[in-house]
């Protein structure tokens, strides 16, 4: 598989305290990957930095040859065909499931920003919920709202920031399902941050490990999580 | 697919950031202007001032800020504490009335008190009549009194927001450790509420400083009152300018001092529910007459002063003088608040999207900090400038508009402060996520942060609203020739001694004080 998203030598440092150092990945097309890691060893930066929401002190991000990131370019969050669902979601409260869903749409055409809505509700399994506002939905519905508002605007990659959080252990393994099949569906490439192993076996094609800022190893999944869970192996 | 960009390409509304810069710059002028007037050589009047005038109005306003201070703290920490910390009766009631003394200008009660208890006073010739004494409140000690007595709240109701969360589980700690009520109260609950009850003792000292009203009725002396006879006595500017940054100096000293106590204090929150202690018998009692006591002398007595005059029938009332003072109140309210929003919303949309915030924008933050008489004589000398130079077609000094931009350089941060905490509490991620859609950062700042900011806009545009409703040396100096405000048209008649014909514009002003006050109690305890 030739590489969709290039990280290469990634540094990054909040204030003093060094968050990236060295952080080297590739993401091939259609391929979830996952990293894995404890809280604090800089998954979340690690996202960001491909969003753009926050800029490297050096390393290279490319995205299917084009360069997001060097030292010389920036390129912003909105112009980089990356979609992202954060920890917590942050949809927006005051906005209508539609109008959510619809918010990056609106360039387009009323007919074709509505078509686009409802097609994507209907994929997610949210068909006749347009309406409802984020705080009338379950969790696993929020979730979902979420996932459609980013794959609405056909980004090259998805990134997934402990999407599965929030919710509890029987709730988790029901949307962790939908997820999965949705990306599938979409042949989206993505990729997920999580510190739980049992979501990095369901949903990953490669697992990343990191610790303290570096990646320790990546492979197979079956590979990677053969390794002792460093928390629960003290 | 979603289009990917190109290099480096601006944001599309970095002219707003610009305009941000150029506006902070603007509102920072006046004080740019007192800062630096040392620079400017002196009037010949300046060696007068500083002789006669200097030392005792300093005097007179340091006496006034310790005089004011201890009064209002004891007014407001026990209240606070029993309203928060125990159950007696009328506490639910108590709760909140004992914020309506901010509805009341300070100027407004002081005329009130000197009609009853002045040396000419209804209820002082009454007492002399019948025991034979001769009461008079017109003095320094029964001035700080009558300020404490109205400024009290700002004290009381953060010390209330802390008593009320963040310290249960300390306070059934230290009761596991034998410690009684009393010892509580002083070394756990007093020493965890101190940032708190600092930061509204810095409220109340900026108020004091700031007034001019209460002080010049009363015939005290201050560094308020000193500007005003600098620049109204002697047509000083620069002198009144160098007086200006004597109080500066000292509201720096405080706000400073402010900051150290808060010192390294965090914040904390309760994992244990409330439990208020239920009062019983003469606790309880004693608990009830102290808040009234409270209540009664900060509102209740103005209050009633002001009701009897108005609708007692002594007088016939000259509703053509009231109304157009109203009309000329809501038309300077209405133009300062929405100028004051307008530059509000700009300055959160610039910390919320921009790199570092320009000095002029913490500047400019400043002007609460600043006596209106301050921003007025400032504001006075860069209109002065501007009207020599004739850039303009018409005349600075006198118009309204001078008046309504100095009242938003002194109440930006009144307005200022709801936004940025209501967009404080808003998740960053909600902005990252509106950009990843694609959204520029105005887009999303109009499109997802600004509807959220709905009920903090309408609570920051009162505030400001009756601030200006309520502010007095700053619209005395500045307002056009011949303009009434209620605040102005209020203190001419009584400096006049129509004390009873001033109550009805200064109903007014309680009135509009009114639905604010209960706003910002409903805010205090993170409600609103």
């Amino acid at each position: 598989m030739s590489n969709l998203l290039e990280l290469d030598q990634l540094h990054f440092a909040l204030g003093d305290r060094t968050i990236l150092r060295g952080v080297s990945l590739h993401l091939a097309a259609r391929e979830i990957l996952v990293i894995i890691g404890p809280s604090g060893c800089g998954k979340t930066s690690l996202l960001r930095l491909v969003a753009g929401l926050e800029r490297p002190a050096s390393g290279t991000i490319t995205l299917a040859g084009t360069v997001l990131n060097n030292e010389r370019t920036h390129i912003a969050p909105e112009r980089r065909s990356v979609g992202m669902v954060f920890q917590g979601l942050a949809l927006f409260p005051h906005l209508t499931v539609a109008q959510n869903v619809g918010f990056g749409l609106h360039a387009l055409k009323q007919d074709e920003r509505q078509h686009r809505i409802s097609e994507e509700l209907r994929s997610v399994d949210l068909e006749g919920l347009g309406d409802r506002y984020p705080h009338q939905l379950s969790g696993g519905q929020q979730q979902r709202v979420a996932i459609a508002r980013s794959l609405v605007m056909r980004p090259q990659v998805l990134l997934m920031d402990e999407p599965f959080s929030d919710l509890d252990s029987d709730t988790r393994v029901l949307v962790r399902g939908e997820v999965l099949r949705i990306l599938r569906a979409h042949g989206t490439s993505a990729i997920m941050v999580t510190h739980d192993r049992e979501d990095a076996v369901h949903m990953a094609d490669r697992v990343a490990e990191m610790r303290d800022g570096a990646i320790m190893g990546c492979g197979k999944a079956e590979d990677v999580l053969q390794f002792p869970d460093p928390e629960k192996g003290k | 697919m979603m289009a990917m960009g190109g290099k480096h390409r601006p944001f599309a509304g970095s002219w707003l950031f610009a305009t941000v810069t150029v506006a902070s710059v603007l509102l920072a002028l006046p004080i740019l202007v007192v800062i630096t007037s040392p620079l400017h050589s002196a009037a010949p009047e300046w060696d007068h001032v500083v002789r006669a005038l200097l030392p005792e109005h300093l005097k007179g306003s340091l006496l006034l800020l310790f005089g004011t201070l201890l009064p209002a703290l004891v007014f407001a920490v026990p209240s606070a504490w029993l309203v928060a910390r125990t159950n007696f009766p009328g506490r639910s009631f108590f709760r909140w009335a004992l914020v309506l003394p901010l509805a009341l200008p300070t100027y407004i009660s002081a005329f009130t008190y000197a009609a009853l208890l002045g040396p000419t006073g209804s209820v002082s010739t009454r007492i002399h009549a019948l025991v034979g004494v001769k009461l008079d409140i017109m003095n320094m000690p029964g001035l700080c009194l009558v300020m404490a007595a109205v400024l009290f709240p700002y004290i009381y109701l953060p010390a209330r927001a802390a008593f009320v969360a963040g310290m249960s589980g300390q306070l059934d700690a230290a009761r596991t450790l034998g410690v009684g009520p009393w010892m509580r109260f002083r070394r756990v609950a007093l020493p965890l509420a101190r940032p708190a009850i600092a930061a509204g003792a810095l409220l109340v000292a900026m108020e004091t400083l700031n007034d001019f009203g209460a002080v010049k009725y009363f015939g005290e002396r201050s560094l308020t009152t000193a500007i005003f006879r600098s620049w109204g006595g002697l047509y000083d500017l620069g002198s009144a300018l160098r007086i200006g940054l004597v109080l500066l100096g000292i509201v720096a000293l405080l706000l400073w001092s402010e900051r150290r106590s808060r010192g390294n204090a965090a914040h904390t929150t309760d994992q244990v529910p409330l439990q208020r202690q239920r009062l019983r018998g003469l606790r309880s009692l004693l608990a009830t007459l102290w808040c009234a006591l409270v209540l009664l002398l900060g509102a209740g007595i103005p209050i009633a002063k002001i009701l009897l005059d108005v609708f007692g029938g002594s007088i016939t009332w000259s509703w053509t003088e009231v109304l157009p003072a109203f009309g000329n109140t809501l038309l300077v309210a209405a133009l300062a608040a929405a100028l004051t929003l307008l530059v509000a919303v700009l300055f959160t949309f610039r910390e919320r999207y921009g790199a570092r915030a320009p000095w002029s924008l913490h500047l400019a933050n400043l002007g609460y900090a600043i006596p209106g008489a301050v921003i007025a004589v400032s504001s006075m000398a860069l209109a002065g400038v501007v009207d020599r130079s004739m850039v303009l077609p018409f005349a600075l000094i006198g118009s309204t508009g001078l008046l309504v931009y100095a009242l938003t350089v002194r109440f930006l941060a009144v307005g200022n402060q709801p936004l940025r905490a209501a967009l404080g509490q808003q998740t960053r991620a909600l902005d990252d996520a509106a950009r990843l859609l694609g959204a520029s950062p105005l887009r999303a700042f109009v499109h997802i942060n600004l509807p959220l900011l709905r009920p903090a806009l309408l609570a920051a545009a009162l505030l400001v609203a009756i601030d200006v409703i309520k502010e007095l040396p700053l619209t005395l100096i500045l307002r056009p020739f011949n303009f009434h405000t209620l605040s102005t048209r209020t203190y001419e008649l009584a400096s006049i001694e129509q004390l009873r014909e001033a109550s009805l514009p200064a109903l007014f002003i309680v009135l509009c004080g009114l639905l604010p006050v209960l706003l910002l109690d409903r805010m205090a305890d993170g409600r609103a």
